[in-house]
């Protein structure tokens, strides 16, 4: 299961990182610190969330029956599995730390791909978590309102795009 | 801008503290999901799973790693200022289309994007580049997407996944102003 990852990804994030990096060196010589100081940050943040996110979702991924989700949500369930995802997706708490594990989750369990679509974009446009905890008391209720009015209907329109998307390409 | 961004030093605290309380929830969440495997599994199935998420753990370190370089570069190519300088004065097409743009190369999580949405909207910002910024922060945000999509989803469904957001931004950003012009109460 473990690969070495020299796979297209891997190499494509490790030349925008080099380039990146060394675009920082030579235009921000004075920077450098602030830089190292963000991915402490970022990174000390998921030293131990990441592996309890993973773990958990392992152990969900082994509660939750497999079958079930794949049907629920799988390439077959057309329309209505792609309006279920919306729902799905829009109800996880949580920032990515938990989201990605259990995308994960429910994508090994058979979930198609134009339903994982409108799932994770559901997730990330509703995100209960954050309208609750820094959009509602930074914004106010008005501005959230007109937000969610003028949104509610794009995670099932990610999810027409990427079947017209599919269906136009040829893989 | 008129109004001072939130002290860094704060911010620096309240993100430790909701940090660690993020870090227990997970922790109690891991737990609780590892017993209700066991009950329901039995011992052998809680040991593959914890085995199988090490080994996800392992592949998963470099991307992350490179993602979290990528971010941090970010950070310090694409200062705060400047982009809130854009997006304040704009406003039309171009502006939820600027709006969109930096949205989705705006580093940080919602610590760092609500305070900048707010300054903005002080400073007078139009609401539709305000939503088109929020949308493309949270839907298409490259951040998230080296960081967590890429590494976890794969480069081919990433890829679809992103292309199927590009104009959710925008749309949400006329909506927003049509509903404001045919109810103009809204504005407040």
């Amino acid at each position: 299961m473990i690969a070495l990852p020299m796979d297209f990804a891997t190499l494509f994030m490790l030349a925008l990182a080099v380039v990146m990096v060394a675009m920082v060196l030579v235009r921000h010589p004075t920077r450098v610190g602030d830089m190292l100081a963000q991915f402490r940050d970022q990174g000390g943040a998921m030293v131990f969330r990441v592996p309890l996110a993973l773990l958990a979702a392992a152990f969900i991924g082994e509660l939750v029956p497999t079958q079930m989700i794949g049907a629920i949500l799988g390439e077959e369930s057309g329309i209505r599995g792609v309006f279920l995802a919306c729902v799905l997706g829009g109800l996880i708490p949580g920032g990515p730390m938990i989201s990605f594990p259990i995308a994960i989750v429910v994508w090994q369990m058979g979930a198609g791909q134009v339903q994982m679509v409108a799932f994770l974009a559901s997730w990330s446009i509703f995100a209960v978590h954050r309208i609750i905890s820094y959009e509602l008391p930074i914004m106010g209720p008005r501005f959230v309102a007109i937000r969610l009015a003028s949104s509610w209907m794009l995670p099932p329109l990610a999810g027409l795009l990427a079947f017209l998307i599919l269906v136009a390409s040829p893989f | 801008m008129k109004h001072e961004p939130v002290p860094k030093l704060d911010v620096r605290k309240a993100r430790r503290k909701a940090g660690l309380r993020s870090t227990l929830l997970f922790l109690a969440l891991s737990t609780a999901a590892g017993v209700a495997c066991y009950v329901a599994k039995g011992p052998e199935a809680v040991t593959a799973r914890m085995v199988d998420a090490g080994y996800q753990i392992v592949s998963l370190l470099p991307h992350l790693l490179l993602g979290l370089v990528i971010a941090a570069a970010v950070t310090v190519l694409v200062p705060q200022q400047r982009v809130a300088r854009w997006l304040g004065a704009e406003s039309g097409m171009r502006g939820l289309v600027v709006a969109t743009c930096i949205g989705a190369i705006m580093p940080g999580g919602p610590f760092a994007s609500f305070p900048l949405v707010f300054a903005l909207s002080q400073a007078g910002a139009d609401i539709g580049a305000l939503i088109a910024f929020l949308i493309a922060w949270a839907a298409i945000g490259v951040n998230r997407l080296v960081i967590w999509e890429i590494p976890f989803m794969g480069l081919e469904f990433s890829a679809l996944r992103f292309a199927s957001s590009i104009p959710l931004p925008i749309i949400a950003g006329l909506i927003a102003r049509a509903l404001c012009t045919r109810y103009p109460q809204l504005r407040g």
